[in-house]
């Protein structure tokens, strides 16, 4: 395992941008990334929760020596027009020259409503909310990260934090199966484009999370039937233990650039 | 049980085996970007086969065009109804709108089948790169028009359709792009990806729903000549200049009436 500093994938002066960093899988990608990240390094953090931001800010301090700037920027993805003052918030302050190493890490996401099938899904309004925040966001952020951070020089990695879903259909789940799929077209796309930049998807696998609970207790037989049976086969992780194998995918930097790959090494494209 | 895709190239003709004739069933069929295209050729190809009394409504965003596909439907055959509405799916207010307009026309218990075909859809704007896509109300705009309204039309119209208990059939168009990631055309690949997959999901939850993924294979029509003069790289404007010179693109009536056909053998 490296130390602080020594990676070359994150060493000194790396800028990493984390959404969705206010609980579950986001935080522990920041916690872990704390132990990796070199001197003169920043890490910004988003979220909807400024609370739950800050905790993941204690955390990330507690655990890493004084030389990593942590930022928080607190924002709701479901609308667009709101786009341009949060991104400008995520990149203040930043120049580009100061850093060897640029990381976008995509991890925020929703469910949708778990309670209606596909055909249920009437309300365009909901559903645009619902692209918007999943799908939307992601690829606009993805754009103004690579503006700020164009021009060589600056090592660039984006990650799309993705699902077995994206891949296989799963019941009740559509929107977040149908927004899953776009996104790891979407980054195969990029990853065609920009062969100069590093993009992983990456499944993290069924954690102990509260997105994990939420479809626990959907109330769809089922799916619930289904994390038992995870359960009982073990296969629910810490999200800590999913994060760090995130970390030693992108340290070990063997990947195709636009692969899809998972925590269980199942898949690899 | 999986949605079946089928390519227009690979598919064989044929006329035995027909377990849904549409000349023998009076269908109500609704098909979105209906102004041009491929939507143009399947409201034709649908007027050619559905029986006397049914009922095709095209939806699209240009109404002199619409009102040209109304005239070549209704060509085909002056026994049924064509309706055309004019309508940007890329706005959320349209796709509530449609059935609270046809409401007033249209008795879904008249019908035996009913069949959507979710055709309405753009590539984007092809000479940007995905980093490139930083207008967040145009990713918004193209979203909606490519994927929710898709969505959101879908459950309007089996909602709207249920007091008649009939058939139903829905269609998405597709391509090789909602599989293959093609320079250029990152808004079309993910949009296109969505879509299949929701209609996969859908086919999981509703067994009595007929549902198809079909790809009408690369099409004559104006949205690849725009991705041939426009495409950012180079190397995508020459393969679709490629096919155009191979005559390998396929002519959208042939591949609507493959549309039709397959859909009728489709269990």
């Amino acid at each position: 395992m490296s130390s602080a500093g020594s990676s070359t994938v994150f060493g000194p002066a790396t800028f990493c941008a984390v959404t969705g960093g206010s609980r579950g899988l986001g935080r522990s990608i920041a916690v872990v990334l704390a132990g990796r990240l070199g001197e003169g390094s920043r890490l910004v953090l988003t979220g909807r929760s400024l609370q739950g931001l800050q905790e993941t800010k204690r955390q990330v301090e507690e655990k890493c020596p004084n030389y990593l700037e942590v930022k928080l920027v607190t924002g709701d993805m479901e609308d667009p027009t709101t786009y341009p003052a949060f991104f400008s918030d995520v990149f203040a302050n930043t120049q580009p020259g100061a850093f060897k190493n640029a990381m976008m890490i995509h991890n925020a996401g929703t469910l949708g409503d778990l309670s209606k099938k596909a055909a249920e899904h009437s309300d365009p309004q909901i559903l645009n909310k619902y692209y918007a925040t999943n799908l939307t966001s992601a690829i606009a952020l993805t754009a103004k990260f690579m503006e700020v951070f164009s021009g060589s020089g600056v090592r660039r990695t984006v990650v799309n934090i993705s699902s077995g879903a994206a891949i296989e259909p799963l019941e009740y789940h559509s929107l977040y199966c149908s927004s899953k799929a776009a996104r790891n077209m979407f980054f195969k796309v990029m990853a065609e484009e920009e062969p100069d930049v590093r993009v992983l998807s990456y499944s993290p696998g069924p954690m102990v999370t509260d997105m994990y609970y939420t479809i626990k207790s959907c109330g769809v037989k089922k799916v619930e039937d289904g994390c038992r049976i995870m359960e009982s086969q073990g296969l629910i992780q810490n999200p800590d233990d999913s994060a760090q194998h995130l970390l030693t995918l992108l340290e070990e930097d063997k990947f195709k650039s636009g692969a899809f790959l998972d925590v269980f090494d199942r898949f690899s494209l | 049980m999986d949605v079946p895709t089928l390519s227009a190239v690979k598919m064989a003709e044929g006329g035995e085996g027909w377990t849904h004739p549409f000349s023998k069933r009076k269908s109500l069929c609704v098909v979105t970007g209906g102004s041009r295209g491929f939507g143009r050729s399947v409201a034709v190809a649908l007027a050619e086969e559905v029986a006397r009394g049914s009922h095709i409504v095209v939806l699209g965003r240009n109404s002199e065009s619409l009102r040209d596909t109304e005239k070549l439907s209704k060509a085909m055959s002056p026994h049924i109804q064509i309706t055309t509405l004019f309508g940007d799916l890329s706005k959320c207010s349209v796709t509530g709108s449609i059935f609270a307009c046809l409401r007033f026309q249209v008795d879904p218990t008249d019908y035996d089948h009913a069949l959507l075909v979710n055709n309405a859809g753009s590539v984007g704007n092809v000479s940007r790169r995905t980093w490139e896509h930083g207008d967040p109300q145009e990713l918004d705009s193209y979203f909606n028009l490519n994927v929710a309204s898709a969505v959101s039309l879908t459950a309007k119209f089996l909602e709207f359709v249920r007091p008649g208990n009939l058939t139903c059939t829905i269609v998405n168009v597709t391509c090789d792009e909602a599989h293959r990631p093609m320079k250029c055309h990152s808004l079309y690949c993910a949009g296109k990806a969505a879509r299949e997959m929701m209609f996969r999901v859908m086919a999981q939850e509703e067994p009595h729903l007929r549902i198809l993924s079909y790809n009408p294979g690369p099409l004559e029509t104006e949205l690849k000549t725009t991705v041939m003069v426009e495409a950012a790289d180079a190397e995508v404007r020459e393969e679709i200049r490629r096919l155009r010179d191979d005559n390998q693109l396929i002519d959208p009536d042939v591949s609507a009436r493959k549309l039709v056909l397959f859909s009728q053998k489709f269990l």
